[in-house]
């Protein structure tokens, strides 16, 4: 059962595409409002939880079952990557934001892949090395309709 | 919305850990108190247990000594000036033992994060 509610006027939107080609991989869009918290799931992976849209799975009086995506990224770099999606986030005009599109490496004609990674987010360096942040994959879960 | 970030980890290599690096929302802080004469809790409604609190835990001076007994009183204030922070980077850093940031008044070592 979904979630009969509206996004506040000027919600920030983030939108992410699990796989290079959309007919494969799992897309979906993320409300700012609904950010719940982000904390490192290992040394390249940083997840990012919201409230579920589907409201069977609010776990009134319980916990929640979060709808949550998982930015892959260069090593020991989740501090510049939570710096980054906090500042698309932290938008007040909202708008619709690119977290990670579209990871191919060849394009497609048919327009399946573009045939490379797009993103509206800007990575700082790792502050301490100055090593260079990407991020190379994202997993989606639970995000139901 | 601002959101706030911690890490309580000083080496590089250790970074990717549960209990180490968080963001949150500022609308999701529950409160600070006192748990020793150096030491005192913020609490957050919990971000993967909702119906618990994550608990960030701030080092100050020694509030028993007539010197410093106002450092967790300052920290409060520190802490809550960073919460109203209107940060044009969408963020505010409390604490991060690796780049060596903290607020004024807080005492780096023993600034830890733990998520219930």
């Amino acid at each position: 059962m979904i979630l009969t509610q509206f996004a506040q006027e000027k919600e920030l939107f983030m939108y992410v595409a699990e796989d290079a080609t959309y007919e494969t991989g799992d897309q979906a869009i993320f409300k700012a409002s609904d950010f719940v918290g982000s904390t490192c799931v290992d040394s390249t992976n940083t997840i990012f939880r919201f409230y579920p849209q589907d409201k069977s799975k609010l776990g009134i009086g319980g916990d929640p079952v979060f709808d949550t995506f998982t930015l892959t990224h260069t090593e020991d770099a989740h501090i510049e990557v939570m710096k980054a999606v906090a500042g698309a986030m932290s938008n007040p005009h909202g708008g619709f934001v690119v977290i990670q599109d579209d990871l191919g490496t060849a394009f497609s004609s048919d327009g399946s892949s573009l045939g490379a990674a797009m993103s509206d987010i800007k990575y700082s360096p790792i502050a301490s090395t100055g090593t260079a942040v990407a991020v190379t994959a994202v997993t989606i879960t639970t995000v139901d309709a | 919305m601002k959101y706030l970030i911690v890490n309580d980890q000083a080496t590089l290599t250790s970074m990717g850990a549960v209990d180490q690096t968080f963001m949150f929302p500022q609308n999701r802080v529950l409160g600070m108190r006192s748990d020793s004469d150096t030491q005192f809790n913020f609490l957050i409604q919990g971000t993967n247990d909702v119906d618990d609190e994550d608990t960030l835990k701030f080092t100050h001076a020694d509030k028993s000594a007539a010197a410093t007994h106002l450092a967790e009183r300052k920290l409060y204030d520190d802490i809550v000036s960073a919460i109203n922070s209107d940060s044009k980077l969408g963020y505010t850093v409390l604490f991060d033992l690796l780049n060596n940031v903290k607020l004024d008044n807080q005492v780096l070592s023993g600034s830890t994060f733990t998520e219930d």
